[in-house]
């Protein structure tokens, strides 16, 4: 029996490769047991899901340029077209 | 008729990017890499690749997405860069962080009773500003693979080749990086629900 700290592991690896045959099935049957296991990748999965759904929207953000890089940039570009 | 051909026809005008897309520019690359001062440089560093370059704009896609194109490039080569200059320590990456497993390795006692708040109720407003909170505080290693990951989707074969690193060695900084961001996202909206 794979311990939660190395079925996490596996559960982040699933996101990102085809797991092996074994892995793969160790990995189901702890799910069914774990509902630890289970709220961890329900997690990551939620994570990446909203990340890529707005992934190009920044407008959330606040930040601006700052004058200083503003002007330094605005002068940059005014030269060099 | 010469007015619809000149709108038809898109031109770039470099004369009012600063303007037009330079908070939006700026604002994507804090978000991938948290730090405002090389945000500003990866900024003006697409500003200047863009005007060099700006013979190869096909009028197919906005003159924003363009850049933002250039931008995404600029981000993975900085990335690849800090990735040389982090010290040794950092590689250091065997072991998982202790506080969230107990010596037999199951989930530890506060996170099993902690009561499950999916973190899917999350408003997207605090979703964004929690997870910029969180990967400020992963070594910085791991938050740059979870931002080559999940938010440019960059794949894993690619990464390892940009960052110069295995492939083992990147399952382990993805599965730190997390394990400790999906933690942190809970904690820090927990506290905020308080
Ligand atoms: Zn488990």
């Amino acid at each position: 029996m794979r311990t939660c700290k190395e079925v996490s592991k596996l559960i982040s690896e699933s996101l990102d490769r085809k797991l092996p045959l074994r892995q793969r099935i160790a990995l189901k049957m702890h799910l069914v047991l774990c509902r630890f296991c289970r709220r961890f990748r329900k997690d990551l999965q939620y994570i990446r899901g909203h990340i890529r759904q707005q992934t190009d929207d920044v407008s959330i953000y606040e930040e601006k340029l700052s004058d200083i890089a503003r002007d330094r940039i605005q002068r940059l570009l005014d030269s060099e077209s | 008729m010469e007015n619809m051909i000149e709108v038809d026809n898109k031109k770039l005008e470099p004369a009012s990017w600063v303007e037009e897309h330079g908070d939006f520019l700026y604002r994507y690359a804090v978000s991938r890499m948290r730090n405002s001062e090389s945000s500003e440089e990866v900024v003006q560093e697409t500003f200047v690749a863009a005007l060099k370059h700006i013979e190869q704009y096909q009028a197919k896609g906005t003159e924003r997405a363009w850049l933002l194109g250039i931008l995404k490039r600029k981000i993975i080569d900085f990335i690849r860069e800090r990735t040389r200059t982090v010290s040794l320590s950092e590689e250091k990456i065997i072991d998982l962080p202790d506080t969230l497993f107990d010596q037999s390795g199951n989930w530890n006692k506060d996170i099993q009773s902690a009561g499950y708040t999916p973190l899917c109720s999350l408003e997207r407003k605090d979703f964004w500003r929690i997870l910029g909170g969180c990967l400020k505080k992963l070594p910085s290693r791991q938050a740059d693979v979870f931002v080559l990951r999940e938010m440019e989707d960059q794949g894993t074969a690619t990464i390892c080749s940009e960052l110069e690193i295995s492939a083992s060695n990147l399952w382990v900084l993805l599965h730190r990086a997390r394990l400790q961001l999906s933690n942190c996202m809970k904690m820090s909206w927990k506290l905020d629900s308080e």
